[in-house]
């Protein structure tokens, strides 16, 4: 066998256990608890159950509080079901391979996600045990504005976001790490974005996470109230 | 001399830029942060030991709901649901664009209080165009008769 032809070969194997290694893992599920505050005003709580199937492609949020109804997240649109109709179908602008769990799934978390878009790495340093990447938008992006990630140990530890003019105008920290069937997960995402009139703070905790949970069928690939 | 000088003083300005981005840009005031949610966090330690509802607690007025906003549009309101279509005003909509605008906030917003403002917009839009239009052929008229 010729030598190109080996090589090609090794490199097809690799590609196709790494592509195997990706697929690994498509399915989380965990309680959910939101909490939003906007200084000095009435804040709000959301309390449930998110379920994530990267195949179906849909984030199902099993919702208890404030009210009972289940959010569908598919694609662009966001369907809320409550008292066995649909509610709201609305676009929206996050993609449901942008969330959190898909991240987390793909392995993509210690990057937010960022390797790929039209963001590209400017600059990679170190701050004792932190890596501080710099990410600043493609040419004809002049919208957007920097976003700087650090992690810890490979995890992503924080992610600020700048506007176009350089200002901060939000902070994320991903803490309490656990490691579940060999995958980082953060248990608290804490972000604060800095508005013009007052500061406004959001807090995700995750609980009772599962990895590629063979049950709840009915919720992974939800097609609606009492439809299987 | 004076070129090298200037390349000086931007290399110094570069690297202070680069060395903007440190550890403190990560941090947070986390005490401020968990001050502003304490109530919040007494409500979620309640219902997670609990059978709560909202329906059930609004019944007893419960002191831990005196300053949480309720209602199902809330996890609207985390995603960035209720945000006006592409981020203008529903008001300037329906002011600017009258009923195509208002139709716009209604199809693409999905929004009954989104769409309220738009129309807000709309009349205050058709009032003021009115008042324009009238006080022009007023003008109009008074200018032809003499």
């Amino acid at each position: 066998m010729k030598l190109s032809t080996c090589i090609v070969l090794i490199a097809f194997m690799l590609a196709g256990f790494s592509s195997l290694h990706a697929q690994h893992y498509y399915r989380i599920e965990c309680d959910i608890s939101i909490k939003n505050k906007v200084a000095g005003e009435d804040g709000m709580l959301v309390l449930g159950r998110a379920y994530y199937d990267k195949v179906a492609g849909k984030v199902v949020f099993d919702i208890r509080f404030p009210e009972k109804e289940v959010w569908v997240i598919e694609d662009t649109l966001v369907s809320v079901y409550k008292d066995g109709e649909t509610n709201q179908t609305r676009g929206m602008e996050q993609y449901t391979q942008a969330t959190i769990f898909h991240l987390i799934l793909e392995g993509d978390l210690n990057n937010f996600g960022l390797q790929g878009t039209t963001y590209t790495m400017d600059a990679v340093r170190r701050d004792e045990e932190m890596v501080i990447t710099t990410w600043v938008p493609r040419p004809g992006n002049q919208a957007l504005g920097k976003i700087h990630t650090s992690t810890i140990d490979g995890a992503l530890h924080g992610v600020v976001f700048e506007n176009a003019a350089g200002k901060v105008i939000g902070r994320q920290l991903f803490r309490d790490y656990q490691t579940i069937r060999g995958l980082q997960v953060p248990k608290e995402i804490i972000q604060v974005f800095y508005r013009e009139e007052a500061e406004e703070y959001q807090v995700y905790s995750f609980s009772n996470i599962r990895i590629n949970y063979e049950g709840n069928e009915d919720f992974y690939n939800y097609r609606g109230p009492g439809r299987r | 001399m004076r070129k090298t000088h200037i390349l000086l003083i931007l290399i110094v300005f570069a690297a202070a830029q680069t060395q903007a981005a440190d550890r403190s840009m990560f941090h947070l005031d986390e005490a401020r942060i968990q001050t502003e949610l304490e109530g919040l966090n007494q409500l979620e330690d309640y219902l997670l030991t609990s059978d709560a509802t909202l329906a059930s607690m609004t019944e007893e007025n419960h002191f831990l709901l005196s300053h949480v906003r309720t209602g199902s549009a809330n996890l609207g309101l985390l995603m960035g649901l209720n945000e006006p279509p592409l981020g203008i005003s529903s008001f300037l909509w329906g002011f600017c664009l009258g009923l195509p605008g208002l139709a716009i906030v209604y199809f693409v917003a999905d929004d009954s209080d989104e769409t309220r403002k738009a129309l807000w917009g709309c009349v205050a839009g058709g009032l003021l165009y009115t008042v324009v239009y009238v006080g022009w052929w007023a003008l109009w008229s008074t200018a032809t008769v003499y």
